[in-house]
């Protein structure tokens, strides 16, 4: 494992958010190429080093407030870092917040079916993962309501489920298993692509090795 | 297509600044690429349109049905304006008036959407990694189906109450699509520069409606005089509007020239539209 380089590497990685009084002065901070200053910063994330191997499953702790969401936000894409490097190799699959990527108005079907077409899947991978999706989830019924009518730790389920069925080479989770009754935290802990991800209530970025595939 | 960093460069993923695609061809194979889920995703903008209606899906053809015999019966008995041209019939006036309108829905279906786009789709930005880009080409998409839908009932009656369209007809192909050009680019500059105005929305409400006078579709671009004619032309719906009325109604080949000027100035715009919005889209998470 250690010849191989790792799934996930952070080198100095330091978030500053910058805070606008106003949406525009943001506009008008990159206009002015930084020639005059329009926002205040708060640090969030300060020279942070990490490596995640294959296989490695790695739980961040902290107090609230303290930059574990920033960092796995930056580590996922959605959040451009001020400076250092991140470096993925292959897919992510981001569990970042309660139903992210979920369209309250369809069917939990049906946003199997988007959630899956977003992160790049064939029609035909879909239809073949699809019923185990459907059994991991275990929600019954429910799978053909309307988002909207799910309690919290249905659509942790449904997330879960989508998200290791995925196939992908990384996975991110910000307590989002939270949610679940212990019963299904302990078939994501069974599941041999979860591992010790549902266990832990904090924030997780697990590199899924080939192995677990 | 694997989706991995918005900012990919290979897959092995860096962050690093996004330069200005110079490339022209860019905004076409950004789009090209995410081919599928636009594809997926336009079938379920058409759906949720209809959602929860009793004729779903049935509605695509009825509602341009409905638009189609209330403009036939109301132009072709009731109402003519006199700055229409005076050789055209009753029908065809009324079918030029719904050819027009068919245009100039597509442009203002997707413009008028523009300005709440990303606010509408903030987990697309901040929670999942997802190409944004081509949430404005999903709109066009959706409006093209149903302008499709419209022509083909537009040809229909034109068979009815005109006859076989003249082989000029076949030109419509080529001043259309620096519409959608023009359009999508538009989507994506305004789209983009919303996020940091947001007097963008009320603002393209207002002009979404007064373009819609100031484009030849109510009547003949011949019926107005000189220095106002420049207002309309100036209108970057009104150049196709006027070639496809041509092309349609009139036997009329398009002059070489318009078109070219029309892709050329089109294929700008979709450039500078994609520019700018791939350059603003990293600071979209400060302001949301």
């Amino acid at each position: 494992m250690s010849c191989e380089p790792p799934a996930i590497s952070v080198r100095g990685l330091t978030k500053a958010y910058q805070i606008y009084n106003k949406p525009i002065d943001r506009l008008k901070q990159m206009l002015w190429h930084g020639r005059k200053t329009y926002y205040r910063e708060f640090l969030a994330v300060k020279g942070v080093d990490l490596d995640v191997a294959r296989g490695e499953t790695v739980g961040i702790v902290g107090r609230n407030g303290s930059g574990k969401s920033t960092l796995l936000k930056m580590i996922c894409g959605t959040l451009p870092p001020t400076t250092g490097t991140i470096d993925v190799r292959g897919r992510i699959a981001p569990m970042l917040a309660l139903g992210a990527g979920f369209n309250a108005e369809f069917t939990g079907r049906e946003n199997v079916m988007l959630n899956a077409t977003i992160f790049g899947m064939s029609e035909r991978e879909i239809a073949d993962c699809f019923p185990r999706i459907v059994e991991f989830a275990d929600i019954g019924d429910f799978i053909d309501h309307p988002v909207k009518l799910y309690s919290s730790g249905m659509t942790a389920r449904l997330a879960f489920a989508v998200a290791i069925h995925l196939k992908p080479d990384v996975l991110v989770i910000d307590e989002i298993l939270a949610v679940g009754d212990d019963a299904f935290k302990r078939k994501c802990a069974r599941s041999p692509r979860a591992d010790q991800g549902a266990r832990c209530h904090d924030s997780v970025c697990l590199a899924l090795g080939p192995e677990d595939h | 297509m694997a989706l991995t960093h918005p900012y990919a460069t290979a897959d092995r993923t860096t962050w690093q600044i996004v330069g200005i695609p110079l490339n022209p061809l860019e905004p076409f194979t950004a789009l090209w690429r995410h081919r599928s889920l636009i594809r997926g995703l336009v079938k379920r903008e058409i759906q949720s349109q209809h959602k929860g209606t009793l004729l779903g899906i049935v509605w695509l053809v009825v509602q341009p049905l409905m638009l189609l015999t209330v403009y036939t019966f109301v132009f072709a008995t009731a109402f003519r304006p006199h700055v229409v041209d005076e050789d055209a019939s009753k029908a065809t006036y009324a079918l030029m008036v719904f050819t027009g309108l068919i245009l100039y829905t597509v442009f203002a279906e997707t413009i008028g959407r523009a300005p709440r786009l990303m606010s509408s789709n903030k987990t697309f930005i901040k929670q999942i990694i997802f190409p944004i880009e081509i949430l404005p080409a999903v709109v066009i998409g959706a409006a093209l189906v149903k302008a499709v839908v419209s022509f083909v009932l537009l040809i229909a009656a034109y068979f009815i109450f005109i006859g076989v369209p003249t082989v000029t007809a076949i030109t419509i192909l080529l001043v259309v699509p620096p519409l959608l050009f023009l359009t999508t680019g538009l989507a994506w500059f305004i789209s983009s520069l919303s996020v940091f105005i947001r007097d963008c929305a009320p603002a393209i409400t207002v002009l979404v409606r007064l373009l819609l006078f100031l484009c030849p579709v109510f009547y003949s671009i011949e019926a107005i005089g000189y220095p106002y004619r420049y207002l309309i032309l100036a209108n970057p719906v009104s150049t196709c509007v006027i070639l496809s009325k041509q092309a349609l109604f009139k036997d009329q080949w398009p002059s070489p020239t318009h078109v070219a000027i029309y892709w050329v100035v089109s294929l700008f715009v979709l450039w500078f539209g994609y520019a700018w919005f791939t350059k603003t889209r990293k600071a979209f998470a400060d302001v949301m």
